[in-house]
Order: structure tokens, then sequence, then C-alpha cells
């Protein structure tokens, strides 16, 4: 009888409280990162039985992978490049899936100025190049094309565009999903020089995990991307409510220019040619041989080992 | 006598209540079969249909890839064509030699095929040995590299017809068709590409709709986007996904027909087939509700009879 009433009272249940997870971001909070805030806020973590928090970047001459390597973060975004160079440090980092399979770094220069190609670039002036990033995809692309990357001279301008607007800086290098929608809005028509034109393809944000994290916990690894290429499927079908999702974690920004990034990162994550976030051999090794070919690798290496199509395969199932 | 009256009223309202119960059982049960007949040919008719007119608009896609492959061929068979690419592999963009030959193909080739076929939105000559376009009939693409790009890798062996993807370069959704040129000796000296209009196929699955207020059909790719823009969006190609029945049953890689939600959420009827060459599905569908109108309309008016009846039989009780 007593067993009896027990069993109808109900034993109460005992649930494992979720699995804490901290991503760390390559920038401010902003819309580039919809896909994650959207995995967040409609509960797809939740679904994986995850909960996610993000770190924003804290200045632009941070170490976004450093985090992740001290155990800070358990996941983190930075450039395709970026992880390559890493590698050749023999820092143990490998790539999940890429975010951005376009990069968004574009080289901008005014339409009245009459300069849209990259040979039209020398005895120009540039806003000062990021080593590493901007640099290596100027270089290369000049490189590629036989015309000197030091032909052009750079300025510290720091962020502000208004010397680019104002004439006095001719070449702005920016991102697609940003500093065009900037200089568009302001009413400026700018020509677009995008390195993919010229041979230099590199993958924008592209997720990451530490080999140790990956060989211990998979399953963790692949609630975590299966979540996060759910938010961003969302996202990318609903960038005008997505954008706006950074101002839980950021109330300052403005709603409104936070749809606009996201619009304008559509194209730069879903292209129509492969899944969100699959990755493929040719670009990792032309981003290798790029960095290669400007010593910015220590040392040579086996360039697959920096990525792994292991949970995107078990996703999406197989070859693309 | 009182009994004798109320044994005849109990026996009038008996009787008709057994008349009324006559009247109205055996014409409800006929009419439901009569409706439910109705409405399984009307479904089997219109899912008939709706096969039908899918195969036709697969085969007006066919043939609108095949025409654009047919333009290309033609073209990169042209002997002065694989004569001017020679020119321009050979010879330094600064030499006479190269401008020449260079405007020759735009206008005597490129231009004219741009034109009179109407297939293509931009025609470019890409250089085989370093994917360089060379010639383009959108001047700002010349010097641009496609060595990495599908089109151009597969197009130096064979003709080759691209996913619609979205190009950052030609800013919106394309397809590319590609073909090899060849020198006298058979050696592949350049790929002639076609930029192709997706919307093209966009309004192949617009076609064939009739009278139809809601006959819709579209493709969708292995990501689950939409490839065409479908009848009730606008903006949808690469940008959004679909979860129907049919679209998952269909990305399955299997041809049927079935009732389900569509897009919008709307019950339709619906068919949808796997094309393997393209590795896309065409789904062609009918709203429920305008298949099913007439059928609808009869058991409405039907009903509506039945009542009539009723009410009446009632007040002369």
């Amino acid at each position: 009888m007593v067993a009896m009433l027990l069993a109808a009272c109900g034993t109460p249940q005992i649930t494992e409280p979720p699995d804490q997870i901290t991503v760390q971001l390559a920038w401010a909070h902003e819309a580039l990162f919809g896909g994650f805030y959207a995995a967040d806020q409609r509960g797809y973590y939740a679904e994986e039985d995850l909960e996610v928090t993000f770190l924003p970047r804290p200045g632009l001459g941070s170490d976004t992978i450093a985090p992740v390597l001290d155990g800070t973060a358990d996941f983190g975004l930075d450039y395709g490049a970026g992880l390559v160079i890493s590698r050749a440090q023999d820092r143990p980092t490998v790539a999940i899936a890429t975010i951005c399979r376009r990069h968004p770094l574009v080289f901008i220069t005014l339409a009245e100025s009459g300069l849209s190609r990259p040979q039209d670039l020398p005895g120009h002036t540039i806003r000062t190049l990021v080593p590493g990033g901007s640099a290596s995809a100027f270089e290369a692309m000049m490189t590629r094309l036989g015309l000197d990357p030091e032909s052009v001279r750079q300025i510290d301008v720091g962020f502000d565009l208004s010397p680019f607007f104002a004439g006095e800086l001719d070449i702005l290098p920016g991102f697609l999903n940003y500093d065009v929608l900037i200089a568009r809005e302001q009413g400026y028509e700018v020509n677009l020089i995008l390195p993919e034109d010229y041979g230099v393809h590199l993958y924008g944000y592209t997720l990451f995990a530490t080999e140790q994290l990956i060989e211990e916990n998979p399953d963790l690894v692949l609630r975590f991307l299966r979540a996060t290429l759910r938010g961003w499927q969302w996202a990318i079908e609903n960038p005008q409510e997505a954008g706006p999702l950074a101002l839980k974690y950021d109330s300052t920004l403005d709603a409104a220019q936070q749809a606009a990034i996201m619009e304008a990162s559509v194209p730069l994550v879903y292209t129509g040619e492969d899944d969100i976030g699959w990755m493929r051999a040719e670009v990792w090794e032309g981003m290798y041989d790029v960095l290669l070919e400007q010593g910015l690798l220590d040392e040579p290496f086996d360039v697959h080992e920096a990525y792994t199509m292991e949970f995107l395969q078990e996703i999406y199932g197989g070859e693309q | 006598m009182r009994l004798v009256r109320n044994a005849f009223t109990r026996l009038s309202t008996k009787l008709l209540l057994l008349f009324l119960l006559l009247a109205i059982i055996p014409p409800t049960v006929v009419g439901y079969l009569a409706y439910d007949n109705g409405r399984r040919t009307i479904e089997r008719m219109t899912l008939n249909h709706l096969d039908s007119t899918s195969r036709l608009r697969e085969a007006a896609s066919e043939r609108w890839i095949a025409g654009n492959e047919t333009v290309l061929e033609s073209l990169a068979s042209r002997r002065h064509v694989a004569e001017l690419v020679a020119v321009l592999a050979s010879n330094d963009q600064a030499d006479p030699e190269y401008r020449a030959a260079h405007d020759a193909i735009l206008q005597d080739h490129l231009g004219p095929a741009l034109e009179e076929e109407g297939h293509f939105l931009e025609l470019a000559i890409i250089r085989a040995q370093d994917g360089v376009i060379v010639v383009s009939s959108d001047e700002s693409l010349e010097g641009k590299y496609r060595e990495s790009e599908p089109f151009f890798v597969e197009g130096k062996a064979r003709t080759y017809v691209g996913k619609v993807s979205y190009s950052l370069s030609e800013g919106g959704a394309v397809m590319h068709v590609s073909t090899p040129i060849h020198d006298e000796r058979g050696e592949v000296i350049g790929v002639l590409a076609g930029r192709a209009d997706p919307a093209g196929l966009t309004e192949i699955m617009r076609a064939a709709a009739g009278v139809s207020a809601s006959e819709d059909a579209y493709l969708v790719n292995t990501s689950r986007f939409f490839v065409t823009e479908p009848r009730f969006g606008e903006g949808f190609a690469l940008k959004k996904a679909i979860h129907t029945k049919g679209a998952e049953a269909c990305l399955e890689q299997g041809d049927g027909m079935g009732l389900y939600d569509d897009y919008r959420g709307v019950p339709v009827l619906g068919t949808y087939r796997w094309l393997p060459e393209r590795e896309l599905c065409i789904l062609t569908e009918l709203d429920q509700a305008e298949a099913f109108a007439p059928i609808v309309a009869l058991r409405n008016a039907t009903f509506a009879a039945g009542v009539v009846v009723v009410l009446c039989a009632a007040s002369w009780a």
C-alpha cells in the first residue's frame, strides 16, 4: 500500500544541469554572430542540453585563440588564415565549421576615384593593414598580379571613415557586411575589389575547438555545432529578425543597423554551393599556400590537421 | 374518443419521424459516399495532373539547360573563336594582336550570341592556363580569376552546368554553364562560360499553371533552400529553406505525391520529383481548398437542401 502511494505521488526526477559552454567571439557583440544568438534565444542550445555564454573580443589586438587554449572558452571564432597560422605555431586548435564561407574582406574605393582593379592601386594610399588578416590578403592579391604591395602607402587613420569619404584616403580595407553598408548608407557609390576575384580564397569567421576537447568530448562538440548550425539556418532565413537579437547582449546597438548587417552577411554564410558551415580542402590548402609564400608560417605542416570534417559529416551526412 | 385521438396523434408523430428518418438517412449515407468518392476522384485526378505538369516543367527546364549548353558548344566549336582565343593565350595583353583578337571575339561572337539567344546575362572566355577572364561581355569582370570555380575546373574537361549559387562578384544568384575551347591540336586553351539567369528557371516553374489560382511549382536544392521563387513569395531563392513533408521526402531522393502542408502552412495536394542530374527537387502543388472546391460546394448544397427538407417537414408536422 505504501509502495503504491509512493508510486502514485511519484519520485522526484533528478535532472542533470545543462552543459555550460563558453564561446569566444571574434569581435564585439554584433549581428555578425546572429546565428549564435538565434541558437541561444530560440532554444536550440537548450534542446541540446547546453547553456552558452558568449565572450566578446576585448579589443582589436587581442588574441581570440588564447582564451580557448587556456580553458577560458570552449569554442572560439577566428579567421581561417588565423587558424592556419595558429596551427603552424603548434597551438592545438582544430576548425570544426566555417561560418563565413566567403571572407567579408574587401578593398573599397570611391567610385568617383576610378580605382576599380588592383592594377589601379599602386601610388595610392590605404588604411593600415592588419598583419595576418587584411595585410595577407592584400599582399597575396597584389603579388599574384605581379604588383608590388609596397607600391601602396599605408596610412593610420584608425577606424574613422571620414578621411576615406573626404578623399584623403584612397583605399579602405573593410568588410562587405559593415563598411560597405556604412558607405552606401551615407550615399557614397563605391567600387569593391574582392580578393577572391584575384585568386585569394580565404575563409572568414571559422569555429574552432581544441584537439583535447574534440578527442575527449566529441558528443559535446557535435551538440554545440548542430545547434549552432540550426541557429545560422534560422538567421539566414530571417535576417531582419536575427540581426536585432544582438541587442540582448549589447543594448546600445541599433536594431535597424544590426538587421542590415545580418542581411548583408547572408551571402557570405550560405552561398548555395554547400551546406552552411561546410569546408573544402582546396580552400584550406589555398590559405596555407598564401601564408607560406608570405613567410607567415613558422614551418611547413599538413594543413589538413587544422580542420576536421567529422562533425559536419555527422550532421549533414557524407561528402557534398 | 380522447383515447382514440391520442393514439392517432402518437401514431402520426411516429409515422412522421419514420418518414423523416427514411427521408434523411439514406440520402445522407448516399451523399457521404458520393462525396467521399468524388473527393477521392478529384484527389487522384489532381495528383495525376500535378505529376504531368511536373514532368512538363522538368522537361522544359532540361530544354532550357540543354539550350544553354548548345549555344555555348556551338560558339566554342567555331574555328574562328578558337583561333582568336589562341592569340589571347599566347600574346601579352599590351600587344595589338591581343587587343584585336579580344575585340573580334566580343563583337563577332559573344555580343551577337548574347543578343540573339537571350539565354545568358554574360558570356566570358577564361584562359585555360591560369583561370583569368580574358574576354567578357561585362568588361568589369575581365582580369578576374575563376581558377578554382567548378565551372572553370570542370569546364576544361566537358560541358558543365553549375549549381545555382550566390556570386559576390556578380552581386546575385547565378548559374554558370561552361564548355572547353580546343585549339587545332585538340588542346584545351580556354573555357567559354555563360552566366545564365536563374530567373529563367523561375519562369519555367511558373508557366503551365493555367487558370489555377494556387498551382505552384519550384525547385529546392539539397540544403533545403529554394532555388527558384515560389508563386507566393519573393526573395526566397537561396534565402529561405523549406521543411515540408513533400520536400523532406523528395530530398531522400524519392518521387511521390500526397497531401501535406506547404511552405506557407497551407494544406496542398503535391507531387515531388528528385532530379538526380541536377541534384534538385521539383515540387508542384495545388491548394486543397481549390482542388476540392467543386465537391465541397456540392456537399454544402446537398446539406443545405437536406436542412430545408427537414425544416419543411417539421413545420408541416
